[in-house]
């Protein structure tokens, strides 16, 4: 017995030994020869009794691994299962998703894609990144994989969103466009019937704000019931909250992209900021809930009114009807309508070693059958020309896929082109959370200038 | 102590081969990989200093500095008198105290990424239940985590209330070994509670308040969790610890040269506070 | 008898601070647990105004608890951190304790090069080492494995140190007489030092214990993957996903906070004795 003890204990020690002699080899040698054999054991070890992923050799029976955004059965993991079930009985390839929370999201990219790591064939890859991980090497080049015809599916601006430098590194999923949603229901019951508006007579965000703060007198008067009057889907994001100074007029970034100087600290910004950040103060737009939480307050019914994505209807929870009509325009700014575009993309990791199978999951779920079953799903804005003509041609369409046909048209503004764009929009998004919880808008905009200055001044080097 | 001298002489070596490995691979290895990409640029050949000057150059680092330091003279001194206190309490000799002495150790056992998690919903601005227990008193809502004014404290509280059940225990620990005799001769001397606190307990658990003090400033220095699970370092920068700003500048920013030369600065300060511990201690005989 | 009710008035005041500081200490702690038992719209309805009901819910559910395993797959964290403290616990205690044997009772070339090298890691908290570390377990093929999150923390200076002054203590004289006797070396550890050094193993498991239930930072960066995850990356991020359904990440935070708890209360005297070892005499 004790014997045994004693072999097993050494037998430990021997294994961890080899084991740590392994890594060692490597790991005290940073710069050199990857993957020796000395490291094959201790990896082996390391992965065996993880999962049995072994990578199959030919194309049937493939997993591809897809690293993308919205865990949970009622978010872009669930919802895209039988897109994948469809594709893997058409192709034979299995995918493997990796949801992560939005904000995690980027942080993986950059994490593993700036190791180098292989594990992920296809990453969803939000627009405004796509100029940024163009040039960092992390995705591969499409245009071998997609033919001039089928480039031409797609609407223009999607298609050349997705390029950057005359490589077309990404393929666009949908694009989107925005929409002022209401719950019709609340406004009933607050005897509110909203005035007579199309596209050429907008509501103004004001009216629009009177009519939340006076829906929300008549429903909730002291405030416990926590009913919120109007509020933005994307609270704190550049991707929505930007279009309140494009609104006005106000651009995004400088022309070459390295600065904000000039352009945040200017009258559209601080107004349309400063707007905000009274409807705030006055308890008409909410705080402390973060971008799904705003949203599940509309889906639940306890907004009035929300500027958000054609999504929308696909994620009410509750009964109550819903209304849609133009996303709002500001008082005196009647010909500046702007609202925020594009979405989702598809890339390619560079260090994919089944490049070719990640190809074809992309091209089903961008052209193919996927791509119908995605839009039909979630009420997406589609990139695919045939579908928006559809849409268009369709007198039975939904109204918000109306609007959004004509806004994508008509009033979308492209949003910020950076390679920097992770920087612009960690400082930006902080500037626009710090001003709801009430910090002074100019010092919050000198702060922004100064920490992008300091972050392009950093990358530079 | 003397020591053995064995015929095998390889047998220490593989007794400490793992854990040398290990500590080179793990802890050594990191070390030197944060010195050299931090004197290492892309656009200059060899050693240069370019990116710890531009990160001198760099408000925002300034402000992470000055954050972390404002944190710990506010948190190190909290910390350490609530410890000391609950410390003494729970060394009163009454009735079911051990209960007592066990509840204020558990907080402890909540690890600090949970209690984060825990406390920000208490003292969300919604549904938090501490606003909605200061709604009693007609306090309005406040947004612990969200305001300016608030967040860094609030991250300290945070801290604190699993950091005070921690360092209880060194006091604790440093009060049982204080000879109780000097109390009871003390006591018949006719001294007071305060006296014989600031006269004998004090001076005699010195070595442990410099213990805590030490451990405490060198852990807090590294604080991440409640910041980037709480605030993101917001609002406004008034919670971006430097090692949370390291963590973006690396896995937000891809800029490893900037999170190599805080970590590296993270490290000399450590090493100049165990320095300080050591002469500290030594000096104390 | 004056005396005697200022030690009852004494008496009175201790017991209150007492019970308030346990107030403190436990009420996000049965905050939890009374959310976890509520439905969602329980929780929310109660809150403003405050009352009793903000506190107790109204009706008790388990349905929390059904949906975290079933929907949400919370067993998975929960037994990847088992398995993960488990086995850096095994290796750690026995790697460790080889090294501070080696350290405590021999003599060779190099030792003291060697022991600084301990020291060294001892004195440098692993959190500041994690970012770089990064890449070099990028290299190493280590992200979002197992081993990726175990072999950083199985060789832990502290421990080491925690080895060696138990060690200290056992008589050589011992040892040398079985050696004498002719005993191996693997014998003399394992039925000498060992049995005389229980407690220490038990504490040196805590401490390795703590520090694996508690890192965050290094398994955010290194094992991030659903697969792989552990409870405390899986509640952050599920906080960040579900950022209303509050009662299921309360429901999830009390899962995790019960198997700590569990294990530390009864051995807390261990633990406590071993974090302490260096800090009251030096």
């Amino acid at each position: 017995m004790k014997r045994r003890m004693m072999s097993l204990l050494l037998g430990v020690t021997l294994t961890a030994t080899a084991f740590a002699a392994g890594c060692g080899s490597n790991g005290t040698n940073p710069e050199g020869n990857k993957g020796t054999e000395a490291q094959k054991p201790a990896q082996d070890d390391a992965q065996g009794d993880e999962k049995g992923d072994a990578p199959q050799a030919s194309g049937g029976g493939q997993t591809i691994k897809w690293l993308t955004f919205g865990p949970g059965e009622d978010n872009w993991e669930g919802l895209t299962r039988p897109i994948l079930a469809k594709f893997e009985e058409e192709t034979g390839i299995h995918v493997e998703t990796e949801c992560y929370a939005f904000k995690d999201l980027f942080q993986v990219i950059e994490t593993k894609f700036a190791a180098g790591e292989s594990d992920v064939d296809v990453c969803s890859v939000d627009v405004t990144y796509i100029a940024k991980y163009g040039t960092s090497g992390y995705l591969e080049p499409l245009d071998s994989y997609f033919t001039e015809e089928e480039k031409a599916l797609w609407d223009d601006a999607s298609y050349s969103a997705g390029v950057w430098e005359g490589t077309m590194y990404a393929a666009p999923e949908n694009t989107s466009a925005q929409v002022l949603y209401y719950n019709k229901t609340l406004l009933d019951e607050a005897g509110i019937t909203l005035p007579e508006n199309d596209a050429e007579h907008r509501l103004t965000y004001e009216e629009v704000a009177a009519l939340a703060k006076q829906a929300q007198d008549a429903l909730d008067p002291d405030r416990s019931k926590g009913i919120i009057g109007l509020d933005f889907q994307q609270v704190s994001r550049v991707y929505q909250m930007n279009m309140l100074p494009n609104s006005m007029g106000g651009a995004n970034i400088s022309e070459d992209g390295y600065t904000l100087d000039g352009v945040i600290n200017t009258e559209p910004w601080i107004n349309a900021m400063t707007w905000y950040q009274d409807l705030v103060k006055d308890g008409i737009a909410s705080q402390g809930y973060d971008a799904d939480g705003v949203a599940s307050q509309f889906y639940a019914g306890k907004m009035v009114f929300i500027v958000n994505g054609t999504w929308c209807r696909s994620r009410m929870e509750c009964d109550d009807e819903l209304g849609c009509t133009y996303a709002p325009c500001f008082e005196g700014y009647e010909d500046q309508v702007a609202t925020s575009t594009g979405s989702w993309y598809f890339g390619i990791n560079s260090r994919s070693e089944k490049k070719d199978a990640a190809a074809e999951f992309v091209k089903y779920f961008t052209l193919g059958e996927g791509s119908d079953m995605w839009l039909d799903i979630n009420g997406d804005v589609p990139s695919r020309l045939d579908r928006q003509e559809a849409i268009v041609n369709d007198p039975d369409a939904l109204p918000e896929m109306k609007i959004a046909a004509y806004e994508a048209a008509n009033t979308a503004y492209p949003r910020a082109v950076t390679p920097l764009f992770g920087e612009y929009s960690t400082v930006l998004n902080a500037a626009w959370e710090d001003v709801r919880n009430g910090a002074d808008v100019t010092e919050v905009i000198e702060a922004a200038i100064d920490q992008y200055e300091s972050a392009v001044a950093a990358s530079q080097n | 102590m003397q020591r053995i001298h064995i015929k095998k002489k390889w047998l220490p070596y593989l007794l400490i081969l793992p854990t040398t490995v290990l500590i080179c691979v793990f802890k050594i290895g990191p070390i030197v990989t944060s010195i050299s990409e931090s004197v290492q640029s892309s656009k200059v050949d060899g050693f240069t200093m370019v990116n710890y000057k531009l990160l001198f150059s760099d408000k925002t680092f300034w402000n992470s500095t000055w954050v972390t330091l404002k944190m710990n003279l506010i948190m190190i001194p909290l910390q350490i008198v609530v410890a000391f206190v609950m410390a003494l309490l729970v060394n009163a000799k009454v009735k079911g105290i051990t209960v007592f002495r066990t509840i204020f150790f558990i907080p402890f056992c909540v690890s600090l990424t949970i209690s984060t998690v825990i406390w920000r919903m208490l003292l969300n601005i919604n549904d938090g239940v501490v606003n909605s227990f200061l709604g009693l008193f007609h306090i309005d809502r406040i947004g612990f985590l969200t305001d300016k004014r608030y967040a860094l404290l609030s991250v300290i509280l945070i801290c604190s209330w699993r950091g005070c059940a921690y360092w209880m225990m060194f006091f604790l620990a440093g009060l049982k070994a204080v000879d109780t005799g000097l109390y009871e001769a003390a006591k018949i001397d006719g001294c007071g509670f305060f006296q014989r606190l600031f006269c004998i307990t004090i001076p005699l658990l010195k070595h442990t308040f410099l213990f805590v003090l030490v451990a405490n400033t060198t852990a807090n220095f590294l604080l991440f969790t409640p910041v980037q699970i709480g605030t993101e370092g917001g609002p406004l920068g008034s919670t971006n610890v430097l090692m949370y700003e390291a963590y973006k500048a690396a896995f937000s920013y891809s800029n490893r040269p900037r999170s190599s030369c805080i970590v590296v600065i993270l490290l000399i300060i450590i090493g100049l506070i165990c320095i300080v511990q050591n002469k500290a201690l030594a000096g104390e005989g | 008898m004056r005396s005697r009710n200022k030690k009852r008035l004494c008496a009175a005041a201790l017991y209150m601070v007492l019970v308030l500081i346990a107030f403190v200490s436990l009420f996000p702690i049965l905050f939890c647990l009374s959310a976890s038992l509520r439905t969602q719209q329980d929780l929310t309805a109660h809150l403003f105004p405050f009352t009793i009901r903000s506190l107790v819910p109204e009706t008790f559910t388990i349905q929390n608890y059904i949906a975290i395993f079933r929907e949400y797959g919370f067993l998975k964290p929960v037994w990847n951190t088992v398995f993960v403290t488990a086995v850096t616990i095994a290796g750690g205690c026995i790697l460790n304790a080889l090294a501070a044997f080696a350290y405590t009772c021999f003599d060779f070339k190099g030792r003291t090069v060697f022991y600084i090298l301990v020291m060294l890691s001892f004195m440098v908290p692993f959190e500041s080492t994690a970012i770089p570390l990064y890449g070099i377990a990028s290299r190493l093929k280590l992200v979002d494995t197992y081993a990726g999150m175990i072999l950083p923390a199985v060789a832990d200076g502290m421990v080491i140190f925690l080895f060696i002054q138990f060690f200290k203590d056992i008589p050589l004289s011992l040892v040398e007489a079985a050696t004498v006797d002719g005993a191996s070396w693997p014998r003399i550890f394992c039925q000498i030092v060992v049995p005389m050094a229980k407690p220490v193993f038990i504490t040196a498991g805590l401490m390795i214990f703590m520090s694996q239930w508690n890192s965050y930072l290094w398994p955010l960066l290194v094992a991030r993957s659903k697969e792989i995850r552990t409870i405390q990356i899986a509640i952050s991020a599920f906080s960040g996903e579900r950022t209303i359904q509050w009662t299921l990440i309360y429901t999830a935070t009390t899962l995790s906070i019960i198997l700590p708890i569990a294990v530390f209360i009864p051995l807390q005297k261990y633990y406590v004795e071993g974090i302490t070892a260096g800090s009251v005499k030096g």
